[in-house]
C-alpha cells in the first residue's frame, strides 16, 4: 500500500496536564472524510497537527508522506479552511485569495488566474470583488474555502466549513466538497452538523476525549454495534397485529411492538436481512407494506451511541 | 475496529518555474492594505512636500552658485553660502526632517503588520502554506522597510544625484564622496524606523494603538530628551532615536548648520556629544525591534 495522504501513528498531544489527543492511529486517503466528535474532543488539535501547526508530543504525523511541521514545502499540497474568521477585512475577496495563493509559490499572473477560476467555482465571481468587511457570513465562508483550494492541493482540511451559510449556500458548498472528494483529493471535514456531514460522505472518523472511537463507513460501523439493534418502523394496510406475530418468526427480529392499527416497530440485529425478509413476508401473507424506515441507521444514531459510551 | 483501504499519490513537487519567494506576497499584502487608508496617502503627500522643499532649496542654491561663479560676481559666493547653505546641509536636513514624516507613513502602513495578523488569526493561514518563520519575518521587514526606502533613502539619493548633476563644474568633485554618507545615514534612519514599527507591532494588540504609540513615543522621546539635554542631562540625548540619527548624519556629512536657511528649518539643534555612542544607540533600537519580532513569531508560530 502506498503512503496515505494523512497519517497519524500513535499520536498523543498534551497541553500542560491535559491530554488533548491520546494514542491516535489513523490513516486517511482520498475522498471526503468527516471528522466528528463533541466539543473539546480533539478535532481541531488533530487538524492542526495535520496542518503542521503543532508538533505531537508522542507519535508521528505525516502529510503526503512528510512531517508537515518540519518540512515546510510539503504544505504546498495542503489547503486549510480554519474554523475562525481569519481575514484582512479591508481586502476584497479576490485580493485576499490571490495574496494567499501567491504564498504557495505562484507568480502574480498564475495566482490571479487561479483566484478567478476558484472564485467562480465557489460562486463568488461577482461578490468576490467586495471588501471582506462588506460580505455576509456565507460569502466569507466561501472566500475561506476558496483560499484553501485555489492552489489545487491534494489535501484539504475544512474546519466547520458551512458555518453561517444559508440553505442554498450550504447545498452548494456540500456539492463542492463532494466534488473535491470525487476529484481524488483527500478532504477532511470537521463539523458538528451531522446531517451535513452525512450529505458529504459516509466515511467518518470519530474522536472523543482525545481518543479514536471509530473510523470507517457509517453504515458498516453501525452494523458493528451488535448490542444496539436497529429499530424499524413499518406501516401496513391489513392486520398489523397478526403481521407482527409473523415477524417474530424471522431469525433476526428481536422484538415487535404494535404502535397503532397500521404501524409496527420491530428491532432487528441485521438491517439488510430485515430489508429483504420483511417485504417478502408481507407479500406472502397478503399484507401491503407502505413504509419501511429505520430511524437509527444513520450517522446521528451512531454518534449518539458513541457519545453515550464512557 | 474497521480499517478501510487507503490509496494515495504522495507528495509531488510543483511543476513549472521555480516557486516565487513568499516574502514578496507578504510585503505586497502589507502595501495593498496600507494603500487603502486615507492617512497613508496624506502622510505620503507630506513626504513629497518635504522632498519638494529640499529639492527647491538644493536647486536654487546650486543655480545661484553657478550664476555667481561667473567672473566679477565670484566675490559674493561666501555671502551666498551663509544665506543658502551647502549641499551637505540640505542632505542632512532632509534626512533628519524626512525621518519624522516617514515615521508617520510607516506607522500608518505597517503598524498592523504583526498585530493585525495576530488579531485576525492569520498565522494559521500563513503557516498552513510552505512558509517558514524566516520567510514571514523577512516578508514583513521587507514590506515595512521599502516604505522608508521609498520616502527617505531613494529621495536622498535623488537629491545627491541632482546636486552632482547641476553643481558648477569645480564643485562636483567634492560632492561625489557625499553619496555614501548621505545614503548611508538615510538607510540607518530607514532601518531604525522599520525595526521600530515591526517590533512594536509584534508587541501590540491593535494597529491603531501601535501607530499612536510609535508616533507619539518618537515625538515624546525627542522632546523630552531634548529638554533634558538642555537642562544639562546630556546622557538622555542618546535615548532619542531622532537625536541619535541627527548626530550621526551631521557627523557623517560634516555639517555645521550655520547658514540662515538651515536655521529657519525646524528640528536642527545640536546633536549628541559622541557620534559613536549615538550609532550604538540606534543599533540598540534596531536590535530591540528585531528581538521583539523574533520573540513574537517564536511564541505564536511553532512550525519551522
Amino acid at each position: 500500500m502506498s503512503e496515505p495522504h494523512l497519517s497519524a501513528r500513535n499520536v498523543s498531544k498534551l497541553f500542560g496536564p491535559v491530554r488533548a489527543l491520546n494514542d491516535i492511529d489513523l490513516q486517511i486517503g482520498p475522498g471526503v472524510t468527516g471528522l466528528l466528535g463533541p466539543n473539546g474532543s480533539g478535532k481541531s488539535t488533530l487538524m492542526k497537527l495535520f496542518a503542521g501547526e503543532l508538533l505531537p508530543d508522542e507519535g508521528d504525523v505525516r502529510l503526503l508522506g512528510h512531517d508537515p511541521f518540519h518540512f515546510a514545502p510539503v504544505r504546498r499540497g495542503l489547503g486549510l479552511c480554519p474554523e475562525q474568521d481569519a481575514f484582512y477585512e479591508d481586502l476584497s475577496g479576490y485580493d485576499f485569495v490571490e495574496a494567499l495563493t501567491r504564498l504557495n509559490g505562484f507568480s502574480a499572473a498564475d495566482a490571479r488566474a487561479r483566484t478567478a477560476a476558484t472564485m467562480k467555482r465557489v460562486g463568488l465571481e461577482i461578490y468576490g470583488r467586495k471588501r471582506i468587511r462588506e460580505m455576509s457570513r456565507g460569502m466569507r465562508q466561501r472566500t475561506k474555502i476558496a483560499q484553501a483550494i485555489a492552489h489545487d492541493p491534494p489535501v484539504v482540511l475544512l474546519d466547520e466549513p458551512l458555518t453561517g451559510a444559508d440553505p442554498v449556500a450550504r447545498a452548494d458548498l456540500i456539492a463542492l466538497v463532494r466534488a473535491l472528494g470525487q476529484e481524488g483529493r483527500c478532504v477532511l471535514v470537521s463539523s458538528h452538523v451531522l446531517h451535513e456531514v452525512e450529505a458529504m460522505t459516509h466515511q467518518v472518523v470519530f474522536i472523543r476525549f482525545g481518543r479514536l472511537r471509530a473510523q470507517g463507513d457509517v453504515f458498516r460501523l453501525r452494523g458493528k454495534l451488535e448490542d444496539r439493534p436497529y429499530r424499524v418502523v413499518l406501516s401496513v394496510s391489513g392486520d398489523a397485529r397478526a403481521f407482527g406475530s409473523q415477524l417474530l418468526g424471522l431469525a433476526h427480529v428481536q422484538t415487535v411492538t404494535v404502535l397503532a392499527d397500521d404501524r409496527l416497530e420491530l428491532t432487528t440485529t441485521d438491517l439488510d436481512d430485515a430489508a429483504r425478509g420483511v417485504p417478502a413476508l408481507a407479500q406472502a401473507h397478503g399484507v401491503r407494506l407502505t413504509r419501511f424506515t429505520s430511524p437509527d441507521a444513520d450517522l446521528e444514531s451512531l454518534y449518539r451511541y458513541l457519545v453515550s459510551q464512557p | 475496529m474497521m480499517r478501510d483501504e487507503v490509496h494515495a499519490i504522495g507528495y509531488r513537487r510543483l511543476e513549472g518555474p521555480r516557486p516565487v519567494w513568499p516574502g514578496w506576497p507578504i510585503a505586497r499584502t502589507l502595501w495593498v492594505l496600507g494603500w487603502r487608508r486615507r492617512a497613508t496617502k496624506m502622510s505620503l503627500m507630506a513626504c513629497f512636500g518635504v522632498f519638494g522643499v529640499h529639492g527647491v532649496w538644493l536647486v536654487s542654491q546650486l543655480m545661484a552658485r553657478r550664476y555667481l561663479n561667473l567672473g566679477p560676481r565670484r566675490g559674493l559666493l561666501t555671502g551666498v553660502d551663509r544665506v543658502v547653505g551647502s549641499v551637505h546641509e540640505v542632505l542632512a536636513a532632509y534626512v533628519s526632517i524626512q525621518f519624522f514624516v516617514t515615521a508617520l507613513v510607516i506607522a500608518v502602513v505597517a503598524s498592523g503588520a504583526i498585530a493585525d495578523d495576530r488579531r485576525a488569526g492569520a498565522f494559521e493561514l500563513y503557516f498552513s502554506r510552505p512558509l517558514t518563520r524566516l520567510h514571514y519575518a523577512l516578508g514583513k521587514l521587507l514590506g515595512a522597510g521599502l516604505i522608508p526606502f521609498g520616502t527617505l533613502v531613494f529621495p536622498t539619493f535623488v537629491l545627491w544625484l541632482t546636486a552632482v548633476g547641476i553643481a558648477p563644474p569645480g564643485m562636483r568633485s567634492e560632492l561625489w564622496w557625499l553619496a555614501v554618507p548621505a545614503v548611508g545615514s538615510a538607510a540607518l534612519g530607514a532601518a531604525t524606523l522599520t525595526a521600530g514599527i515591526i517590533g512594536l507591532s509584534a508587541l501590540g494588540e491593535r494597529s491603531l494603538t501601535v501607530c499612536t504609540a510609535f508616533v507619539a513615543g518618537l515625538l515624546l522621546m525627542s522632546g523630552v530628551c531634548e529638554g533634558l539635554v538642555e537642562s544639562g542631562f546630556e546622557a538622555w540625548g542618546y535615548l532619542s532615536p531622532e537625536r541619535d540619527l541627527r548626530t550621526v548624519v551631521d557627523w557623517l556629512l560634516q555639517v555645521g548648520h550655520d547658514s540662515l536657511s538651515a536655521s529657519l528649518l525646524p528640528g536642527r539643534p545640536d546633536g549628541n556629544g559622541s557620534p559613536a555612542l549615538s550609532l550604538l544607540a540606534l543599533g540598540a533600537w534596531i536590535a530591540a525591534g528585531l528581538l521583539a519580532l523574533t520573540w513574537r513569531i517564536r511564541r505564536e508560530v511553532r512550525a519551522g
